[in-house]
């Protein structure tokens, strides 16, 4: 049973299209990633999804109701949480929860409140302002208030973008809890590692059109000739051996961070690349050998990369 | 039912924060008392200065009213609510009651204090509280303009700043000049809302006038506040997008 059905939705603001024909639909108790890198069309498509943007053409079904339509009842029925921690300042822990619990209509508000408050570990903190509150706390703020309406659906909108790795994976416990609750989650992510560890199924999108869908192996399965190596030198790399392997047969992209030189290519390239290194007599520390990820798949369907995960 | 939820949580802050009481409490105060004291003049004379002086305040304090819509959409809490099943126009209306209630507390220490001091006026209570609420009307449709207008900090104060000089600009000021003869500037000047509430504030302060004599620039003021109201409820619904 599909909860959310997009047909062919398209928005334009002015010149630029941001979201371009796009279809997909989610699944009942699915977690569901929109990956792609900034400026994608990512967050256009949740805001259409929940009403607060009209499309310039296309479709959204949610629950069967067309969002651009029954907005109102649409937002009822969905829980969302924002990329920052979207918290009132000035209002308490618990003010900010029972706000949105009124908002919601929840007539026992008081008690799911306490509910909610026990279930994410704010009972410290409750009748504290929020900006005294910690990082960590916040975010936490920021899923429990996402978790108010125990909606059936669940929109995360990149809810662990700039988070260290510690607070990260804070971030993914509380998203598994989500998927351990039946719910059904759309995820939006930069991050390929997250849509890796936490979706069932991905949707890569780039520049406002959808490149590739289905699960993260389905994706990479597609590319199944193609390799990732990675090697680490005593000593950096040259531009010119960088330049030769990049001009190789069957070589897609050479990443030269460093000491260490990243080549993903066609497995019939592997000799050639070999030979390459070989050549150039640096003294090779590591090298490793990996199946394409989904940044190579996304790499191959745009010739962009996403953001990489080491860098943040 | 929405916007009074918003507002009965949005209005929390007001009388949280210490400094905020103080400004409250202490601005239309401190002004009755310097007034009295350095002028040497009647209770009632500075009452009603400051009365007056407190609508000039609420002018300008409407450009406060674009500054913390710029601030809930920069914390993201201004996404936060409209994703809530609140409609476009229950979020805005929550935010001119929060507006209104905050801006007239203000007008209330006013009274309180005139009736600890057993002021009278040769007008009308009733009458001077209602040109004061309408006053707070007045601003707080032109504040949510503001609201709806502001990209940034300097453009609310710009905008501030614009609007208040035309408003501040009365025909009694002006004697006409090389480009506009005196006729042009009192016309100008017979459509200014913030020159009528002036008027009718000092009419019932000092010469007791009632309010039925300002019926014509009553209805002036109305046309005023219904046109802005008007004016920011389809500022919001058009921009209303672009600030998400």
């Amino acid at each position: 049973m599909n909860l959310v059905e997009i047909r062919n939705l398209t928005r334009k603001f002015g010149r630029l299209t941001a979201v371009d024909n796009v279809s997909f639909e989610i699944r009942k108790e699915e977690v569901l990633g929109l990956l792609g890198p900034n400026g994608a069309g990512k967050s256009t498509i949740i805001d259409m999804i929940v009403g607060l943007r009209k499309p310039t053409s296309g479709s959204v079904l949610v629950y069967g109701l067309d969002s651009s339509k029954n907005g109102l009842e649409v937002r009822r029925r969905v829980g969302y949480v924002p990329q920052q921690a979207a918290v009132f300042d000035d209002l308490t822990v618990r003010e900010n929860l029972s706000l949105a619990a009124e908002m919601y209509g929840i007539s026992s508000f008081k008690q799911r409140v306490a509910e909610i408050i026990k279930e994410y570990d704010l009972g410290e903190k409750a009748d504290k302002l929020t900006h005294t509150l910690s990082g960590g706390q916040r975010r936490q703020l920021n899923f429990a208030l996402g978790s108010i309406p125990d909606s059936q659906l669940m929109i995360l909108d990149e809810p662990t973008v700039g988070l260290d790795p510690t607070r990260r994976l804070e971030a993914w416990e509380f998203i598994r809890r989500f998927q351990e609750k039946g719910k059904t989650v759309l995820l939006t992510t930069h991050y390929m590692e997250e849509a890796d560890a936490l979706c069932s199924r991905i949707v890569l999108i780039d520049r406002g059109k959808i490149v590739a869908q289905g699960r993260s192996e389905e994706l990479k399965a597609t590319l199944s000739d193609e390799l990732l190596i990675e090697y680490t030198f005593a000593e950096m790399a040259s531009d010119e051996l960088v330049e030769r392997l990049t001009g190789l047969q069957g070589v897609l992209q050479v990443e030269h961070e460093g000491l260490s030189l990243e080549i993903t290519l066609k497995r019939s390239a592997l000799p050639h690349v070999q030979q390459l290194v070989h050549e150039s007599k640096l003294l090779i520390r590591n090298s490793s050998q990996k199946e394409v990820t989904l940044n190579g798949v996304f790499f191959h369907y745009t010739g962009r990369q996403l953001i990489k995960d080491k860098e943040e | 039912m929405k916007a009074f939820i918003l507002a009965k949580y949005t209005s929390k802050d007001l009388f949280r924060d210490k400094t905020n009481i103080l400004w409250i409490v202490a601005v239309p105060a401190g002004l009755v008392v310097l007034r009295n004291l350095a002028a040497r003049e009647m209770l009632e004379r500075a009452f009603g200065i400051a009365a007056i002086v407190l609508m000039f305040m609420l002018i300008i304090g409407c450009t406060g009213v674009g500054l913390a819509i710029l601030d809930m959409r920069r914390s993201g809490t201004f996404k936060r609510i409209l994703i809530m099943p609140i409609s476009k126009t229950g979020y805005f209306l929550g935010m001119a009651l929060d507006l209104f209630g905050k801006l007239g507390i203000m007008v209330g220490i006013i009274f309180i204090m005139m009736f600890i001091y057993r002021i009278t006026i040769p007008g009308s209570w009733v009458d001077l509280l209602i040109v004061l609420l309408v006053a707070v009307l007045f601003s707080v449709a032109l504040g949510l303009n503001y609201a709806t207008l502001s990209k940034s900090v300097f453009a609310t104060i710009g905008l501030g700043m614009a609007t208040g000089l035309a408003l501040f600009n009365f025909a009694d000021w002006h004697s006409g000049g090389r480009f506009a003869g005196t006729g042009l500037v009192e016309t100008i000047g017979d459509h200014n809302p913030v020159y009528h509430l002036l008027r009718m504030m000092l009419g019932i302060i000092f010469d007791g006038a009632p309010l039925g004599h300002y019926h014509p620039e009553v209805i002036t003021i109305f046309l005023w506040i219904v046109g802005l109201f008007l004016t920011s409820v389809a500022l919001y619904h058009w921009r209303v997008e672009k600030m998400l």
